[in-house]
C-alpha cells in the first residue's frame, strides 16, 4: 500500500483530499508508523509514549510537526481541532546493539461524533 | 509554492499566541497569483483569515472558517505587507515585502512570530527538518563517524542546497533554544561514539 493510500485509509472520508495534500510533506524514503485513536486522553498518552525511547533504550532527541489541528507541547500538551496529525520523530540508542534508531510516526486524532443510538442506549432510554 | 506550504504559513501566523503584533492590531496581506494569473488576496488579522480572489470569472471576499480543509491551488507569492496599528486603531507603520525568493516570505513570518520555528525542506529527494532559531537555520547530517550541526540561514542555504523548497513550517515547541538544539547533539554524539562537527554556512568552526 502506497503512502498516500495508508494516509487516506487512516481518516473519514471528508478528510482524504486533506491528507493526500499532506502526502507532500512526507518523505516517501521512510517506513512510517501509523496510530490512530479518537478519545483525547488516548491522545495525550500517546504523544507521551512516542516520544520516549522504549524500555531500554536512552532517547536521544524527538521532534514533532504537526500536520493538522493545533497542538500545544508545552508546558502541558493542549490539542485543538476534529482531526489532528502529528508527526513525531524520534531518535533513540540501543545500549545492546550499540545502534541508534530513528522511528517516525504519525499519529491520527479524530473526533468521532457521538452516535445517537449509542447515547440512548447508554442513558438507559427507551427501557 | 506547494498549497500545503502556504496553508501551513497562514496557519502559523493566525495561529502564533505569542505574535504580540495580533494584540496591538498587526494585519498581515498576501498577495499571491495562481498559474492563470487568478489574484488571491490573504489577511490575518486577529487570529482570523480572510481570502479575497479576483478572476475573470467573479470577484469574492469571505472569511476562511476553516484553514486546513480549503482548497488552493499552488500560489505564487508576490507581495506581504505587515501594518500596524496604535491603541486606537490608527496606522502606526507598514512595510511591504516584494517576493522575488521564497525564502523572503519565510524570514519575514519568523521574524512576526519571534524567530522560532520548524521547518521541513526538500532538496532534490531528499527531505530535512530544520530548526529555525533567532534567525538562523540549524539542520544535522550524519554519517559512520560524524554528526554535523550546521547552521545557516534560508538565503545562504540556497548556496549550500540550490533550489531547495521549503515544505511545510511550524511552531517550534517553546522550550528549544540554540543552546538546548547544541547541548542535544553534543548529547547525542556522546551516546552514540561520534565526532561533533559544526558548520556556518558551509565552513567548519574550530
Amino acid at each position: 500500500m502506497s503512502l498516500a493510500e495508508k494516509l487516506k485509509s487512516s481518516v473519514s472520508e471528508r478528510y482524504k483530499t486533506r491528507v493526500l495534500e499532506l502526502a507532500r510533506v512526507l518523505d516517501p524514503k521512510v517506513d512510517y508508523k501509523f496510530v490512530s485513536v479518537n478519545r483525547i486522553f488516548q491522545f495525550k498518552e500517546k504523544i507521551a509514549e512516542l516520544t520516549k525511547a522504549k524500555s531500554g533504550n536512552v532517547k536521544l532527541f524527538s521532534d514533532v510537526l504537526t500536520l493538522n489541528g493545533n497542538v500545544v507541547m508545552f508546558p502541558e500538551i493542549i490539542s485543538k481541532g476534529e482531526l489532528v496529525i502529528l508527526l513525531i520523530m524520534t531518535k533513540e540508542f540501543n545500549p545492546q546493539s550499540q545502534e541508534a534508531v530513528s522511528t517516525h510516526t504519525l499519529l491520527f486524532f479524530e473526533s468521532k461524533p457521538v452516535s445517537l443510538n449509542s447515547f440512548y442506549l447508554n442513558s438507559g432510554g427507551g427501557r | 509554492m506547494l498549497s500545503v506550504t502556504f496553508k501551513s504559513v497562514l496557519k502559523l501566523l493566525a495561529n502564533t499566541t505569542n505574535f504580540s503584533g495580533l494584540v496591538t492590531g498587526n494585519k498581515v496581506t498576501i498577495e499571491a497569483f495562481d498559474e492563470d494569473e487568478t489574484k488571491y488576496v490573504f489577511t490575518v488579522q486577529s487570529r482570523v483569515v480572510r481570502m479575497a480572489v479576483k478572476s475573470e470569472k467573479g470577484d469574492f471576499d469571505q472569511t476562511v472558517t476553516d484553514l486546513e480543509m480549503l482548497t488552493l491551488p499552488e500560489l505564487t507569492v508576490k507581495t506581504v505587507t505587515n501594518e500596524t496599528f496604535t491603541q486606537s486603531g490608527d496606522p502606526y507603520d507598514s512595510y511591504t515585502i516584494y517576493v522575488t525568493y521564497n525564502a523572503q516570505v519565510f524570514v519575514m513570518v519568523c521574524r512576526l512570530i519571534k524567530e522560532r520555528a520548524l521547518f521541513r525542506i526538500r532538496h532534490f529527494d531528499n527531505v530535512f527538518d530544520a530548526h529555525y532559531i533567532d534567525g538562523k537555520l540549524y539542520f544535522h547530517k550524519e554519517d559512520e563517524t560524524t554528526i554535523k550541526l550546521c547552521g545557516t540561514n534560508l538565503f545562504a542555504l540556497n548556496k549550500e542546497m540550490p533550489d531547495y523548497e521549503v515544505l511545510y513550517i511550524d511552531n517550534l515547541p517553546g522550550n528549544i533554544t540554540y543552546r538546548t538544539l547544541n547541548e542535544r547533539f553534543e548529547s547525542t554524539a556522546r551516546t552514540v561514539g561520534k565526532k561533533l562537527e559544526k558548520y556556518k554556512e558551509g565552513q567548519l568552526q574550530k
